[in-house]
């Protein structure tokens, strides 16, 4: 018999919740927490390894890795949250639009969900951040529209099972107008698998932004990304290691802690799960 | 390293170069130490690695850069340049220059012959320039063949220049790859020498695989006997960076020239592996849109340019392989240097706060530098002189953008306020490292500036009939451009070469071309 | 069932169509022109103008499309506008290069997820569940471009064993040719094997929980007879659906891998086509990358209608 909160059954995704926790606070209170400028060069510095001035070391124009590192959390945080945000967004609302009015309007928006959903996603974010041009806001766009054909299918599909159950009837029959039903009824009850895919999203767009920057469509230097230090420690390898560790590290951990919130949700909400 | 002893002073013109003493003369200029004489040693295939893919093979159509690298191996141009960039005659056996500078005369080599059999006579000379000179030639290079009024056969192994003004660079343009002697009657017949090239040169077109590899098989009837000595080359393609040091320290090609400087010290101390650094033409230059206030002041950018510290940008950027420009553009090694030094090679911040308070800017301004986000040296070079404008109040934001986007929206509009660029000179003239860049309304001059003086000077400069008239020209014209200050120079990047050291008798050219690979053999 | 075939083919089609649309569209509207990355620093704005009209570069959208359209079903994908080398024969070439890759990426991911999951749902929450359960969780969260970067630290700087990138034909020379396949399908392989690993160990768990299952054990069968007869097949098909979709990814990672490793693919085109704004380039590469994708998911919908026919009649809906 337990009372209070179930720490156990919601271990996974306090878990992760702490990690992302973390890098937000790293990227939210940047400018306090990184010892130096992430563009503040010093060219007899560079190519460093870990010391104690600097802890990461320095890259290749004697900038501190770590100050860096933290300052490019601030961008693979933003990205990801505007880009779910698009995605779940724009997603849920043809989802629901496609389930509530059936008929012709479910089929072309689904036709058109399906057609993006065939690109492959990093080839769609390509194509896209060649045509948008290479900024940070067009990389949360391209990335976000990614994201629009998987949550307008889950919106959809969840939506379908919520209209099927009485009370949407019974506020029908009531006169209740459309958008107080989709606010009311079915909202609140189509939220919880939109957030699990929410935080997969967040982890996959978190992905998709160190790819972009990695291939040089992202974040353009000297503005720091996790992907594009990446890329330029590629060039490097001999002379430092720490460059091609440090933010690859980084990406993975806060991935993991997305996949974890996510995993942790999906558990803690499914009732078939044994504790 | 670096400058490879004294540029010995051309008392001998070029108008004295005569007959078979030429190569004599051009190897007496030659910077590098004696050779010990080593034996040729036949065969192999040469293996060599670009990053840029070529964009086709017809000298009147074919852009300079990698196509021009292939071009060279497989026509033959009336004239060459050495090592030093002076031209000697090539294909021309001697050439007599009128004494007004008008009238050109090349004799060419008895029995050089196409790699289709044909032979080459001065049909095939006239020919060539007649077809780059058409008014739909399509040729990019246009103004190194505009003072041609025309070129005539005299008989079959003698050709005659007529130009409507004297022009100093003439035997240069002689030399570059566009001029290459292309075959009459196969082009009139129709042939595409834009997909299936046919020279006379020393290596023969065998097949381009886009993105992977040109390859070349040697021509056995070359018209210098016993050269080349490799059975054929292999151009490999590879565009990233990374991947072609590997390949060269690897052993997987024997040679490249595009070592970049950050990998240098690793690749130029792998054991097999020989490290040539040569300074050449690939010079950095910040651009200041002279249309824009305050920069159309020239004590204004004055300012900037004295405010720069070019001994961090040749250590950050290119890793100490580069020269800092500490006065005009024209390089150490190049006849028409002018020893100028005006720059402090770390930046002079007093000197600068002096100009911009003289020019009414006591506190500085805000300004704005776009730079082309492909270019990694442009992206290294950025923050540093950030820091040093800012040190005379100077508050530049840096704004970024990727290749191509950046040549429509930045370069072509002249739509900046700062920018930087580097220019490859293929001719190593003094003409080409200057022109194009200082005078009025050129493609290259984005910057806006339009000086009467400097179009004068220029053009003075580059009809003068002697050197020694030609030199004192451009003297002048590098002390005006410090003056008027429409770019400032910043360093000339050094050509790093790295090849195997089975790889013998190379000897890396100051252009950066690879014609010298036909002297050059494999051992073992 | 071949209402079921042609609705299936009848769909493929339409959507290859409008996907070409959708990527004629994206790229043409792209900005910065491919004239000065083909003519050069240099170029004079007359050839730039030239370069243009003579590609059809200034006229309307919808006529350029109609134009590469009309070409394109006659097998015509225009020529680079850097070299000037037909698209399709290069795009021919590139095939096998991503295909191979693609597939070996895909038989790694297999090798790892099909026997660890199913070991993991029979050992359910045993600690060799947890172990494969956390294993997976830590490969999926790694990008594959940064894997790529540390095997090639590993197996190249350090160790010295294998080439850093670099491509020789299967036919040419097969032992080099696997070698230089080993890191860019291991770096895609492994990461794609954590997701299928979870699918089947959930997959696997959800049928081992079924009645049937315990009524053949409670009968006496063996634990693996069990497992053979009943589980896997049941477990196989929704398996089969997300590895369908998991391949159709591994198509879109190419893109970044082959370009880590130099191999001469799809995907390392499509990058030059974007950097070079060469348009014909990166029409066709993105196109065939789709069709692969699609071609994948068509192959699977009917396999998978075969194997289930309830879901055949279900997908004509």
């Amino acid at each position: 018999m337990t009372t209070g909160f179930n720490w156990h059954r919601w271990r996974l995704a306090i878990t992760g919740s702490i990690i992302i926790g973390i890098i937000l606070i790293a990227a939210i209170f940047a400018p306090w927490l990184a010892p130096y400028s992430p563009y503040d060069l010093d060219v007899a510095a560079m190519l460093q390894g870990p010391s104690a001035a600097h802890w990461l070391g320095t890259d290749e124009l004697g900038r501190d890795t770590l100050s860096r590192l933290i300052y490019a959390a601030r961008i693979s945080m933003q990205v990801a949250f505007i880009a779910a945000g698009v995605g779940l967004v724009c997603g849920t609302l043809i989802g629901v639009t496609a389930a509530y009015f059936g008929g012709l309007v479910d089929l072309v928006l689904m036709r058109l969900m399906e057609l993006l959903f065939s690109f492959p996603a990093i080839l769609l974010a390509v194509v896209l951040m060649a045509s948008l041009g290479t900024s940070i806001l067009n990389a949360m766009i391209a990335i976000g529209i990614v994201f629009i054909p998987g949550f307008s299918r889950l919106a959809r599909a969840a939506t379908e099972v919520v209209l099927r159950e009485q009370y949407v009837e019974s506020a029908r029959a009531i006169g209740m107008s459309n958008t107080r039903i989709l606010f009311r009824e079915i909202l609140p009850n189509i939220i919880a698998p939109l957030l699990v895919e929410a935080a997969v999203a967040f982890s996959y767009a978190i992905l998709l932004e160190s790819a972009l920057s990695f291939l040089g469509l992202g974040a353009q230097p000297p503005e720091p990304s996790w992907g594009n230090m990446l890329n330029v420690g590629r060039g490097f390898m001999a002379q430092s290691l720490m460059l091609s560790l440090a933010p690859g590290m980084a990406i993975f951990l806060t991935v993991l802690g997305f996949n974890f919130i996510g995993d942790g949700l999906r558990d803690a909400l499914d009732p078939h799960m044994k504790d | 390293m670096g400058n490879n002893g004294a540029i010995s002073d051309l008392a001998v013109t070029r108008r004295r170069l005569l007959g078979g003493t030429a190569a004599l003369a051009g190897m007496a200029l030659l910077p590098l130490p004696a050779l010990a004489q080593e034996t040729p040693v036949d065969g192999g295939v040469l293996k060599v690695a670009f990053s840029a893919d070529p964009a086709g093979f017809d000298p009147a159509l074919g852009p300079s850069g990698m196509s021009h690298v292939v071009i060279e191996q497989i026509y033959s141009t009336l004239m060459s340049l050495d090592p030093d960039a002076v031209p000697y005659p090539d294909l021309a056996e001697s050439y007599e220059v009128s004494e007004d500078g008008l009238t050109y005369t090349f004799k060419l080599r008895d029995g050089v012959k196409f790699h289709d059999g044909s032979p080459l006579t001065a049909e095939d000379v006239k020919f060539t320039f007649d077809r780059l000179r058409a008014p739909d030639s399509g040729y990019s290079y246009k103004s190194q063949v505009e003072t041609i009024a025309s070129v005539d056969v005299v008989d079959p192994l003698t050709v005659k220049f007529t130009l409507t003004a004297p022009t100093g660079p003439f035997l240069t343009y002689m030399a570059f790859p566009g001029s290459s002697i292309v075959p009459k009657a196969l082009v009139e017949s129709g042939h595409d020498l834009n997909s299936k090239p046919i020279g006379s040169g020393p290596f023969k077109f065998v097949s381009y695989q886009p993105r992977s590899m040109v390859k070349f098989e040697k021509n056995p009837d070359f018209y210098e006997a016993g050269k080349p000595h490799f059975d054929g080359m292999e151009f490999h393609l590879i565009p990233d960076v990374t991947a072609l040091t590997n390949a060269v320290t690897s052993g997987t090609v024997h040679f490249t020239n595009e070592v970049p400087p950050k990998d240098w010290a690793m690749v130029s101390t792998t054991p097999g592996i020989v490290g040539q650094t040569l300074e050449g033409s690939r010079y950095y230059w910040l651009l200041m849109n002279n249309t824009v206030k305050p920069l159309d002041d020239p004590k204004v950018r004055q300012a900037i340019a004295h405010v720069i510290n070019r001994e961090a940008i040749v250590a950050g950027t290119f890793f100490g392989q580069a020269t800092p420009l500490l006065g005009g553009v024209i390089p150490q090694w190049n006849w028409a240097y002018a020893d100028l030094k005006v720059f402090d090679p770390k930046g002079n911040v007093e000197k600068a706060k002096e100009l911009l308070a003289e020019a009414g800017y006591p506190d500085g301004f805000e300004t704005s530098m776009t730079m082309a986000s492909s270019f990694p040296a442009m992206l290294a070079m950025a923050p540093i002189i950030q820091a040093n404008l800012a040190s005379i109040g100077i508050k530049a934001q840096i704004k970024t953008m990727e290749i191509p986007r950046y040549w429509d929206e930045v370069w072509g509009p002249s739509n900046f306020d700062l920018t930087t660029m580097y220019w490859v000179s293929p001719l190593a003239d003094p003409d080409d490292f200057v022109a194009s860049n200082y005078a009025t309304g050129t493609g290259i001059n984005v910057q806006k500036s339009s000086s009467e003086a400097m179009d004068k000077i220029l053009l003075e400069a580059k009809s003068a009939t002697t050197t020694e008239a030609r030199k004192e020209a451009y003297k002048r014209q590098q002390e005006l451009s410090l003056e008027e200050m429409p770019i400032a120079p910043l360093v000339n990047a050094w050509l790093l070469i790295a090849h195997t050291d089975k790889l013998k008798n190379y000897k890396p050219m100051r252009t950066g071309f690879l014609k010298t690979l036909k002297d050059a053999w494999l051992e073992g | 069932m071949a209402r079921f075939l042609l609705t299936r083919l009848a769909a493929f089609v339409l959507t290859m169509f409008a996907a070409s649309i959708i990527l004629f569209i994206a790229i043409n509207v792209v900005p910065g022109s491919a004239a000065r990355s083909a003519l050069g620093i240099d170029a004079t704005p007359q050839a730039i103008a030239r370069f243009e009209a003579s590609r059809g570069l200034d006229r309307p959208l919808v006529v350029q499309y109609a134009e590469w359209l009309r070409k394109a079903v006659t097998g015509d994908l225009g020529t680079s506008f850097q070299n000037g080398v037909p698209v399709g024969p290069e795009l021919l070439t590139r095939i096998p290069v991503t295909l191979e890759l693609a597939l070996l990426a895909f038989l790694v991911a297999n090798l790892i997820a099909f026997p660890l999951g199913v070991m993991a749902a029979a050992r359910h929450q045993g600690w060799v569940d947890r172990a494969f359960s956390t294993l997976a969780s830590l490969l999926g969260a790694v990008p594959n471009f940064w894997l790529a970067t540390l095997l090639v630290m590993l197996f190249t700087l350090w160790l010295r064993w294998l080439p850093p990138g670099g491509y020789v034909p299967l036919g040419t020379d097969p032992v080099a040719n696997l070698k230089l396949m080993i890191m860019p399908a291991l770096s895609l392989g492994l990461v794609s094997s954590a997701l299928l690993l979870r699918i089947m160990r959930a997959s696997m768990i959800e049928v081992l929980s079924r009645d049937y299952i315990r009524t053949a054990h409670a009968k006496g069968a063996s634990e693996w007879v069990t497992l053979r007869r009943h589980g896997l097949r049941n477990a196989t098909i929704p398996y089969i659906n997300v590895a369908a979709v998991e391949f159709g990814f591994l198509f879109g990672s190419v893109v970044v891998i082959e370009d880590i490793f130099q191999l001469p693919g799809i995907g390392s085109l499509v990058l030059v086509g974007i950097i070079n704004r060469d348009y014909p380039v990166l029409m066709g590469g993105a196109l065939v990358i789709t069709l692969f994708v699609l071609v994948t998911n068509l192959l699977v919908d009917i396999a998978v209608g075969f194997l289930d026919p309830r879901r055949a009649k279900e997908g004509q809906a």
